[in-house]
């Protein structure tokens, strides 16, 4: 709220201007701020437990407050990413009607807008940005930013780039009219120029879910026809040896932490089992998470997850697990920072410092300074 | 002193007139969601929201040809037998109307908020009759499974009508829910194609355009984003 005082002691009487003064003024303070304008610092914030309970201890005071800070204005914009730095927001924009569309950048520090040389063009990039992927008369086209060169694939789907650049990926589906859980999906593997093409695998009700480092990559899906659940596995390229991770009927949601060592996934509608997950990639056992929400890796050892929160409350906290031991700890509050995430869009930064966010408040990217962050 | 007086009333006028106004008419969000139990990873979640999603855009000549491309319902993944509950109180107005689609088995409530809404891809054909008269909250199915085997896609595919069955709006302007919560699961893919010559229209759940069944294509953009990897045939 805005803060508006009155003084009625004097006894000037200052005629109707003053009268009229006077009401805007009580009209506009009782206006709530529609936006958070600039920053917003929750006054307290517990720190690390072994149970799903805020600890009431004070944080190390090295260790940053929450802080948000509005990064674009105008509603704009959706599906944030990150620059490889953590340093920029990147953004799908076109912000007047004489710009071009490309991939903006807003630094997170400065808030200065840009479009990068290298974000004219909008695709499938990869991790280090030396090559785009994009679909061009039922091929893909993979090309050298740096040099021009083009190479075209004959593959059908979207592509995903090995985290060196070095290899992509994709999933055929032949037959996309029969039911999900039947289709039978071919996963392939290409160098980036599209040499040593091959199919690595077949699955049905699933296909490729992504890279892990170190030629590695995740799978999903039934083996065959005649197994009912749906197999989580890790292919080792190079060895060609796999590791199954769990089976159940509908696994969702997998995510790996940056370096590979742990996955998150969903299980649903499996009674007892259906919750939050997360194993090591090596298929040591699997841990459930006592809470339900969204999750993304804040590096190699620490979930965050955003719970559903209860009817009626406003905003939304982040926790953090402690992959190892599965301890939790809340690293924002409700009631001091009012974190209002529109339809789950949130990305955590690579460096686990930040997330941005799109607000449900003003629709516009925000970015929230987590606590306890390695930078 | 009279002078003071008049300053009183006319700042309490002000502060009345800035208060909300109170709303005695339908509210605006009339209905409630289709279950009668929270959202749970046991339960039923969000699946694909109404509009020019990703997923319409991908099959906007096929399935979603007749909605101009949209996808002109909120679907709910919710294991096979899952209750539903009336939006709001209503009639019911047909059962299993295959020319509705949502197939195996719908049902269409009249509501008498003035809407029409569409239960579809239940388990088994609604023991409900047409004319029979339904109450807010009131079990009207079973969900099912859009390819019938309650392995493939189990979930509700929920639309909202006009009266006249021609127009679906979007339910999320007219289900009372939080929203953004429900939003927070099965986020990793979820978002609206983008046309690049317009990449802000029609990209946040509330803001996304009604459905002239029959009409045009609405999403069939120039510089679609993404864009469809077309099979070679």
């Amino acid at each position: 709220m805005n803060t508006c005082t009155l003084d009625f002691k004097g006894q000037d009487l200052r005629g109707l201007a003053i009268v009229i003064l006077l009401a805007w003024l009580l009209a506009a303070c009782a206006q709530v701020d529609p936006v958070p304008i600039g920053t917003a610092t929750p006054t307290q914030m517990p720190t690390a437990t072994a149970t799903l309970e805020p600890s009431p201890t004070p944080p190390p005071t090295s260790t940053p407050p929450p802080e948000l800070r509005q990064l674009t204005g105008g509603g704009c914009c959706v599906q944030p990413s990150w620059s490889p730095d953590s340093r920029q927001v990147l953004f799908i924009d076109k912000p007047s009607e004489s710009a071009p569309a490309g991939i903006y950048a807003v630094d997170v520090i400065t808030g200065a807008i840009e479009l990068p040389q290298w974000s004219g063009r909008v695709g499938v990039y990869s991790r280090d940005r030396s090559l785009i992927a994009y679909p061009e008369n039922s091929t893909t086209v993979v090309e050298r930013l740096s040099t021009g060169d083009k190479w075209t694939l004959s593959n059908v789907g979207p592509v995903v780039f090995s985290p060196d650049s070095q290899r992509l990926a994709w999933t055929d589906e032949p037959d996309n009219t029969s039911p999900y859980d039947q289709r039978r999906s071919d996963v392939y593997v290409a160098n980036v120029n599209g040499t040593e093409a091959a199919r690595i695998a077949r699955v049905y009700g699933g296909g490729l879910v992504g890279w892990l480092p170190g030629g590695k990559i995740v799978l999903s899906g039934r083996p065959s026809l005649d197994v009912r659940e749906r197999t989580l596995t890790v292919l080792d390229l190079t060895t060609r040896a796999s590791v199954s991770l769990v089976t159940a009927e509908r696994i969702s949601g997998v995510s790996a932490s940056k370096d590979g060592t742990w996955i998150a996934y969903y299980i649903t509608f499996d009674q007892s089992r259906s919750g939050i997950w997360m194993q090591r990639a090596n298929g040591s056992p699997a841990r459930k998470i006592e809470m339900w929400g969204a999750y993304q890796w804040r590096d190699d050892a620490r979930l965050l997850v955003i719970p559903m929160r209860p009817p009626g409350d406003a905003a939304f906290e982040v926790w953090e697990i402690d992959a190892a031991s599965g301890a939790s700890r809340k690293l924002t509050d409700a009631a001091t920072t009012p974190l209002r995430i529109l339809n789950g869009d949130w990305r955590v930064s690579p460096d686990g410092r930040y997330i941005v966010y799109v607000s449900s408040v003003d629709r516009n990217l925000w970015r929230l300074t987590l606590p306890g962050g390695s930078g | 002193m009279l002078i003071k007086w008049m300053v009183a009333g006319l700042m309490i006028l002000a502060w009345v007139a800035s208060q909300p106004v109170a709303v005695t008419a339908i509210p605006a969000k009339p209905f409630i969601l289709p279950f009668a139990d929270p959202p749970g990873p046991a339960t039923w979640y969000l699946g694909q929201l109404y509009g020019n999603t990703t997923g319409a855009y991908a099959q906007r000549d096929t399935i979603y040809r007749a909605g101009q491309g949209l996808h002109f319902g909120l679907d709910f993944a919710a294991p096979c037998g899952t209750p539903l509950v009336a939006l709001g109180n209503g009639t019911v107005a047909k059962v299993d109307a295959p020319e509705h689609g949502s197939l195996p088995h719908n049902l269409m409530l009249r509501l008498d908020a003035g809407y029409a809404a569409l239960y579809g891809h239940l388990l088994e054909r609604s023991k409900l009759s047409v004319g029979e008269r339904v109450t807010r909250g009131q079990v009207v199915g079973l969900s099912g499974d859009s390819f019938g085997t309650c392995r493939s896609a189990p979930h509700l595919h929920l639309e909202i009508r006009s009266a006249d069955y021609l127009v679906a709006y979007n339910p999320v302007t007219l289900i009372e829910a939080d929203w953004d919560s429900l939003a927070l699961i099965g986020s990793f893919q979820r978002g609206f194609e983008r046309d690049l010559s317009n990449p802000r229209k029609w990209q946040y759940p509330d803001d996304q355009p009604k459905t002239q069944f029959g009409g045009a294509l609405l999403n069939n953009f120039e510089q679609p984003w993404p864009p469809k990897w077309e099979r070679r045939r």
